[in-house]
């Protein structure tokens, strides 16, 4: 918990993903092994090792039907279906189906969704972006690994799981809901909901807020409390904060109070209201 | 059900012989060699036909009842009509116009064409163009047109716009009506307006 956690490539993952900005824009269909257009649906459909590039993306699928405006005939919707593929410079991102809206500028990967950078991914049942903020929601069975821009494991977070992923990026905030459990390093944190404040970059945590239960584990350490907030080493000392109910357990030792600020960095910890048990063996102080 | 109710007007025959008019063909023009008449009923006029260059070629293929309900299917109309065999007319300068309850769906115009009167089918060759009532285009070489299937088809190099967008591929099949059409091994660009 020592080091500061930098997700930056959520953001760059998510800007990359979040596609173009509004206008005319180009659709270049690079193969498809058919094309047809059925007037009476106004649907085009591309069947068969469809290939295309859209603004910058590689889109590939086993079939992609386009819904077009009877009145204009322009595209407003799109349907893509098996193995579904979207790849930008190392990113890929990959769903069973995806469903995209010109109109309204939201792109939905359906079906084992995932985005994919290097050791980096996000996988869940659904995974939706909005074009026109970046902002990006992965819903059912959320999971993910979060090796850090650098790639190292050591500032790393891995969400376990989780129901539900938002991601609102004029907030800068990562918000986990349905029970997430995170691991930070060697602190597993499980809550009903997880929220993630990133700093203005988006490149580092400056807190995580939980909603109860919540429970902290870190080592042999076990924290539980009403709520409980983690501020990364920064500015201010690396620490936890639990309130309401707090509860800390090591071993045998046990503390709780109304208040417990944990300091990783140096074990030390302070409180209001507090209460401490210490177990004491008697062999204490190496007498054989 | 639907029935064929053709009208016939050759031009020259009302200019000769007074007007005569035939109710169940839909052939018309102007001969310069020899009589021209409906030839799908009249073995004779069939003959001339086959040695006759028509101008002002003009065919139309009608459902319905005649001066009742009846509407336009299909009309095929040329500069010239040139008999080959009995069944054979060669055109040139070629359009074909396919219609729903007598508006034009579709429209195909081509250099050169051929015309099988006993099929009913026929082909088009050079610069083709399609426009459907949608505002597709569809341009190739040559297409072919069967009655029995309601097909157009070609082989060629196809390429399909609309809008600013282009679809290339290679063969078509469309409904006679341009409504729906299929092409294979495909390239292109569609625009996207994103409002």
């Amino acid at each position: 918990m020592r080091a500061k956690h930098r997700l930056p490539w959520l953001w760059i993952l998510v800007l990359s993903l979040g596609i173009p900005g509004w206008s005319q824009t180009i659709l270049e269909i690079k193969h498809a092994d058919t094309w047809s257009y059925d007037a009476e649906s106004g649907t085009q459909v591309l069947e068969g090792n469809v290939d295309m590039a859209y603004e910058g993306m590689m889109i590939r699928a086993a079939r992609i039907r386009f819904k077009t405006s009877q009145e204009t005939n322009e595209l407003e919707a799109a349907e893509a279906e098996g193995s579904v593929q979207v790849i930008e410079e190392g990113k890929v991102a990959r769903g069973e189906r995806a469903e995209c809206d010109f109109r309204r500028g939201l792109l939905h990967l359906k079906g084992n969704a995932s985005v994919q950078q290097g050791n980096n991914v996000i996988q869940a049942k659904e995974i939706h972006f909005v074009r026109d903020s970046s902002a990006m929601t992965a819903v059912g069975t959320v999971s993910g690994n979060f090796a850090g821009p650098s790639g190292g494991a050591q500032q790393g977070l891995r969400l376990e799981k989780a129901e539900k992923w938002v991601f609102d990026p004029a907030k800068h905030l990562h918000d986990l809901q349905g029970n997430p459990v995170v691991h930070m390093q060697d602190t597993k944190i499980s809550a009903s909901r997880i929220m993630l404040q990133m700093d203005e970059k988006d490149e580092g945590i400056l807190r995580a807020d939980t909603e109860p239960p919540v429970e902290i584990v870190k080592g042999d350490l076990r924290a539980t409390a009403d709520s409980a907030t983690y501020f990364p080493a920064g500015d201010a000392e690396e620490r936890l904060v639990l309130k309401g109910n707090a509860k800390m357990y090591q071993g045998q030792n046990f503390m709780s109070g109304d208040e417990i600020i944990f300091f990783p960095a140096t074990g030390s910890m302070k409180g209001k209201n507090v209460q401490v048990t210490i177990q004491v063996e008697e062999n204490a102080g190496g007498m054989p | 059900m639907r029935h064929r109710c053709c009208v016939i007007a050759v031009l020259f025959l009302m200019i000769l012989c007074g007007c005569r008019k035939k109710k169940d063909s839909g052939m018309e023009g102007k001969a310069v060699q020899k009589k021209a008449g409906p030839a799908s009923t009249v073995s004779t006029q069939d003959q001339s036909m086959m040695e006759s260059t028509i101008h002002a070629f003009r065919m139309v293929e009608t459902e319905g009842r005649e001066n009742e309900d009846a509407r336009k299917v299909w009309e095929l109309v040329a500069a010239e009509a040139r008999g080959e065999t009995e069944e054979r007319v060669n055109l040139s300068d070629v359009t074909l116009r396919f219609f729903r309850e007598n508006e034009v769906v579709g429209t195909i115009t081509g250099q050169t064409g051929m015309f099988d009167r006993k099929k009913q089918s026929g082909s088009m060759q050079g610069d083709v163009v399609g426009w459907s009532s949608e505002g597709y285009r569809i341009e190739t070489e040559s297409i072919q047109w069967v009655k029995e299937t309601m097909l157009i088809e070609a082989e060629g190099m196809v390429k399909i716009f609309f809008g600013d967008s282009e679809i290339q591929g290679q063969g078509l099949t469309a409904s006679v009506s341009l409504k729906e059409f299929k092409t294979h091994n495909v390239k292109g660009r569609v625009v996207i307006d994103e409002g």
